[in-house]
């Protein structure tokens, strides 16, 4: 992380859900360098959906993964909720991503050997949580998404759709603050991809969930409020040609 | 909520070795072999090397110098070498008949082992005396086995604390009648007397009647200490008063022939070729202080040299020989150093293989310090159930080797101590080696956890 952080915007509230300034991120395989973010400038304000779309092998998902402080940066900044993540513990970010991020992965990523249940109570394991609320919300999250008569099957039962609201109930149940969706459909047929989408649109509308997806379908990105494109790491905003929204 | 999560990492732990069976199988069987092999060492050298067992706390030896050069030089460089500490640790018959009796020691103790026939004797006489009372009185019957037989005073069993399961041993009434009475050791007994009949029956030791009066409760519980210079098997299988060695004739185990004697038993008894282990308790410095003078004025003018040791003095004086057993613990302990580096292996590649799974838990909150915590479980789980399954490779094996010895050896016991020793040496051989697979796991960012570069 070369360069100088930033000073914090001016305060004025409400301050962004996400608020990133020239973020760059590289990786390194022996000798060669990619760029996989060049300079990324983002504003998400709270509760705004937001679609970023772009081919493969255009940064998208490394976007995703600075985003939701699963991934380092090398220079940039990056404000999540007004706090700056530059230089945060593991023990800081770990307690950011428990409590303000959830994601959902394009290939579910639930846990095979715990049940419905128990995948859904994984993030709140990590909140402290006494086990009379951690089993309470739990339970309202999974009867809000249609999964109570699934609790207690493992995930390999259950279907595509099925199994990606398990991950909707995961990222849910800790009542986070900006949900990040990493094409949440790109596994699933058309039918269950609608359903997926259709949950993913009401949870924002509804609830007001800042949300940031990821997708190649131009169908559900036309879902969103807003629409950017990515392409060889820089973000694009279609509404301000030609390369507005980068740095 | 540590504790919380201890357990719930502990709960998620037991469930991942289900995971990747093959590689939990593995794991838990190469730390049970090897655990299994310092085991078995392990119960070899606490044998030898073990704590002692609960001992008069005012336990004193005597030891008095022989002549310079006789009786080490007899013996240096042959396979009876060992004898020949009888000379420096023992004190001649002559001597020990001069300084016994004193009355100083609160109690007082001698002892040494002979070879005699032992054989099962008829019941008990309602009396109590036990049948048949002349000597060769069973010309016809076996003459019996020879057998190790402890001759010592009523004091030795309260001075060596040896519990009895059956009777109680003789009285200084009854040594000093002259009764014929004999305790038997656990594995004589149940040999003896299978239905546990023993006490009060009577047993033929060179063919003279004994009533047994008692049954030890566990073997011999420890290589003989109270008598260092005893040769071959250590194994006493039993206990006669003193003064009967007279009666019976009974040639010491290890007579060190320095001059000719005469052809008499008083003869051998005279000179200075039998050897005595010579017990006192001396409970307080004065009555130490007082047997030193003793020793002084009666051994002085003789111009004779002699020690008196407490217990551990005279362990750290002569400790127990270096043998092969002690090499084959460190050897096992080497090998179990082995097991805990295939048992790294064996963890990085499960670390590999559960990557999503932790880049999973990292992306919903877990922090590093909890997935290493969580990975240590897993190892210590993995480690600590090869240690446990350990015994069930090891106990045959001491089981074979207790049936193969049997009476001529101190048999190998499967203690909870060396049960524990094993399980904390596993362990801590299994989270050592764990710690950089659990650090290295644990520290995988999560993108590469996820597979999402």
């Amino acid at each position: 992380m070369g360069a100088q952080p930033l000073a914090k915007p001016p305060s004025q509230p409400p301050a962004p859900m996400l608020d990133m300034r020239n973020v760059k991120k590289v990786y390194r395989a022996g000798l060669v360098e990619t760029e996989a973010l060049s300079g990324a400038t983002l504003t998400v304000k709270r509760g705004e959906f937001l679609a970023i779309m772009g081919p493969s092998g255009s940064g998208k998902t490394t976007f995703l993964s600075v985003a939701g402080l699963l991934d380092s940066f090398e220079a940039g900044d990056y404000w999540l909720d007004g706090e700056n993540v530059r230089d945060l513990s593991d023990q800081r970010l770990s307690k950011l991503r428990n409590q303000k991020l959830g994601f959902i992965f394009q290939s579910f990523n639930l846990i095979p050997d715990l049940d419905v249940f128990d995948n859904v109570d994984v993030p709140l394991r990590y909140r402290g949580l006494p086990a009379a609320e951690r089993d309470q919300r739990i339970e309202e999250t999974l009867a809000k998404l249609g999964l109570v008569a699934r609790m207690r099957h493992l995930p390999g039962q259950l279907s595509g759709g099925q199994q990606q609201r398990v991950a909707i109930a995961r990222a849910l149940v800790g009542r986070p603050q900006l949900l990040l969706a990493d094409e949440p459909t790109g596994n699933l047929d058309s039918a269950s991809a609608r359903q997926i989408m259709d949950l993913l649109a009401r949870i924002n509308a509804e609830e007001g969930m800042t949300t940031v997806m990821v997708t190649h379908d131009h169908e559900f990105a036309a879902r969103a409020h807003r629409k950017l494109h990515i392409l060889d790491g820089k973000l694009i905003d279609p509404a301000r040609a030609p390369a507005a929204g980068n740095g | 909520m540590a504790l919380q999560l201890f357990t719930y990492h502990a709960r998620l732990a037991v469930k991942s070795l289900r995971r990747d069976p093959g590689l939990s199988v593995t794991i838990v069987t190469v730390m049970a072999v090897v655990a299994g092999m310092f085991f078995t060492a392990l119960v070899h050298y606490l044998r030898f090397y073990g704590p002692l067992p609960k001992l008069a706390p005012g336990l004193h030896h005597v030891e008095v110098s022989q002549p310079a050069g006789q009786v080490l030089g007899a013996f240096a460089g042959t396979t009876a070498e060992p004898n020949a500490i009888a000379g420096r640790l023992r004190v001649s018959y002559p001597i020990y008949r001069r300084l016994s009796g004193s009355h100083i020691p609160a109690r007082e103790a001698g002892t040494f082992r002979s070879r005699l026939l032992v054989r099962r004797g008829g019941p008990a006489s309602p009396d109590g005396a036990a049948a048949g009372s002349q000597v060769g009185s069973s010309a016809t019957a076996p003459p019996g086995r020879p057998r190790n037989a402890r001759f010592v005073n009523a004091d030795f069993f309260s001075l060596f604390m040896l519990k009895l399961r059956d009777g109680a041993p003789w009285t200084h009434e009854q040594e000093a009648h002259g009764d014929a009475v004999v305790v038997l050791s656990k594995r004589l007994g149940a040999e003896l007397f299978p239905h546990g009949d023993g006490l009060g029956a009577s047993v033929l030791i060179n063919e003279v009647p004994f009533r047994v009066v008692g049954i030890c409760a566990d073997d011999q519980p420890m290589v003989p200490e109270w008598d260092r210079a005893s040769t071959g098997g250590p194994q006493d299988l039993l206990y006669l008063p003193f003064a009967w060695h007279i009666p019976l004739l009974a040639l010491p185990e290890m007579p060190i022939h320095v001059s000719p004697v005469g052809t008499a038993y008083a003869d051998l008894l005279a000179s200075d070729e039998i050897f005595v282990s010579y017990w006192l308790d001396l409970p307080t410095p004065q009555a130490r202080r007082a047997y030193e003078q003793y020793l002084a004025a009666t051994l002085g003018p003789l111009g004779v040299t002699y020690h008196l040791r407490d217990f551990a003095g005279l362990r750290a004086a002569f400790p127990a020989p270096r043998t092969a057993v002690s090499f084959f613990l460190f050897l096992t302990l080497v090998i179990l150093a082995g097991g805990g580096l295939i048992m790294a292996r064996l963890l990085l590649a499960k670390g590999i293989a559960r990557g999503d799974e932790l880049g999973i838990f990292r992306a919903l909150g877990a922090p590093r310090r909890a997935l290493f915590v969580r990975q240590m479980l897993e190892a210590a789980l993995l480690s600590g159930l090869g240690g446990a399954l350990s015994v069930l490779i090891a106990a045959p094996q001491a089981i074979f080797y207790n049936v193969v010895v049997a009476d001529t050896d101190i048999p190998l016991h499967l203690t909870p101590t060396s049960f524990l020793i094993t399980l904390a040496a596993t362990l801590t051989v299994g989270v050592l080696f764990a710690l950089y697979p659990a650090w290295w796991a644990a520290s995988r960012p999560p993108t590469i956890s996820l597979g999402r570069h």
